[in-house]
């Protein structure tokens, strides 16, 4: 009982949240159809120079359906030029310029905006880049550690064998290890034998 | 050890070639529509006549909202298919509308001179509505459900074949879903999706 009434404010709040975008698409939908402005409709529209900077802001973001990797703002096509009057007509009336997207999202689908929307499947594009840097600076640091831990043992090796016979008959080469390298190295080789188990 | 390596390089070209290939399937000219399945943008546009005439007055028919241009070649492709759907389709419940796009009356009327058609044609004035229909070019065409929602867009010349059958499947569903459509605006909620919108709206 007093569970469903309690629930009621959200259901609400819900829904005024859920419902802003849609009634102003409509009204200016309806407003479009009947050729006049919409009645009712918030005229705290921008004008003068506020309008064409906002006019321009929007048509920066928006993709020209007829052109290559150009903005509607950049575009000279007539269908550009006629997508820029429309936001501009939008912006005027009131419309936030995340309406006026949303409106040619509505329509166009997410293709029409330029930046891909951080969200859904597309943030895979945001995501990617991230994760291959990621990978790609584990994998080399996994090589050089590998490479390190090779040329360790390709040292090791023979020193080993060196050590077996140690006859001062030879030349010093490489393989002959001071007394210091040589602990550091069987300690080196018991810390990896230690993180291997 | 090195076997594993050829193995993950080998696995990660094989999904890169996948990806490339399943891109390859896909035709990037056709974009996915926002607007299938919302309700078609209603407009209330003069005819090349100089009558006004509404999508909402269409309502309960199939309705072929046609962009078209005289300077469009392929629009001269598909008028005969356009011609064709008039003729056989008068009567049972299938309207055309053009709906003509950067273009002139002088011109879009000339072009009905030289290729008939009988079907109302309206102007749109700074493409208006095309953009509210999501238009990239001419021709396109728009397939409206009785409930007056957009069923399926066709981008390009119509051919005969995807025309009567896209018709054809909207008749169906109007004459199947007319009962139905009954019980959900006796009963509210009876019928989910469309239907309801059709119970609701109808009375």
């Amino acid at each position: 009982m007093s569970l469903p009434l309690r629930a009621l404010p959200l259901v609400l709040l819900a829904a005024c949240m859920a419902a802003p975008a849609p009634t102003a698409a409509q009204g200016a939908e309806s407003g479009q159809a009947a050729g006049a402005s919409p009645a009712a409709a918030p005229s705290s529209g921008l004008s003068g120079e506020k309008l064409d900077n906002a006019t321009a802001d929007v048509a920066a973001q928006l993709r020209c359906p007829v052109c290559r990797g150009q903005s509607v703002l950049e575009s000279t096509a007539t269908l550009s030029k006629e997508m820029q009057a429309e936001i501009r007509d939008r912006l005027a009336r009131g419309q936030s310029p995340e309406q006026v997207k949303a409106y040619f999202v509505s329509r166009y689908g997410e293709w029409i905006l330029l930046k891909p929307p951080a969200h859904g499947l597309t943030i895979l594009v945001y995501l990617f880049p991230a994760a291959v840097l990621v990978v790609g600076f584990g994998l080399a640091i996994l090589y050089v550690r590998r490479r390190a831990a090779r040329t360790d043992e390709d040292a090791a090796a023979p020193a080993s064998g060196a050590g077996a016979g140690r006859e001062p008959g030879e030349a010093p080469t490489p393989a002959e290890l001071s007394r210091d390298e040589e602990a550091w190295l069987e300690r080196a080789l018991h810390e990896r034998r230690d993180e291997g188990a | 050890m090195k076997r594993w390596k050829v193995g993950v390089a080998l696995a990660l070209a094989v999904a890169f070639l996948g990806v490339l290939g399943f891109g390859l399937t896909r035709d990037a000219q056709v974009l996915p529509s926002a607007i299938i399945g919302q309700e078609a943008p209603r407009f209330d546009l003069e005819t090349l006549d100089g009558d006004s005439l509404g999508l909402a007055s269409l309502e309960g028919q199939v309705v072929l909202v046609n962009f078209w241009a005289s300077w469009c070649i392929p629009c001269r492709e598909e008028h005969p298919v356009l011609e064709m759907a008039d003729r056989r389709y008068d009567g049972k419940g299938v309207k055309l509308v053009g709906v003509v796009y950067q273009d002139t009356r002088a011109n879009a009327k000339r072009f009905l001179e030289q290729h008939g058609g009988g079907w109302p044609s309206v102007l749109d004035p700074s493409s208006r509505v095309a953009i509210s229909y999501g238009v990239y070019g001419v021709p396109e065409t728009y397939f409206v459900d009785p409930t007056g929602h957009i069923a399926k867009k066709h981008v390009g010349p119509l051919t005969w074949d995807l025309l009567s059958a896209t018709v054809d499947s909207l008749l169906a569903s109007r004459n199947g879903a007319a009962p139905d459509t009954a019980a959900a605006a006796g009963m509210p909620g009876g019928a989910p999706g469309a239907d309801t919108a059709a119970g609701a709206k109808t009375p």
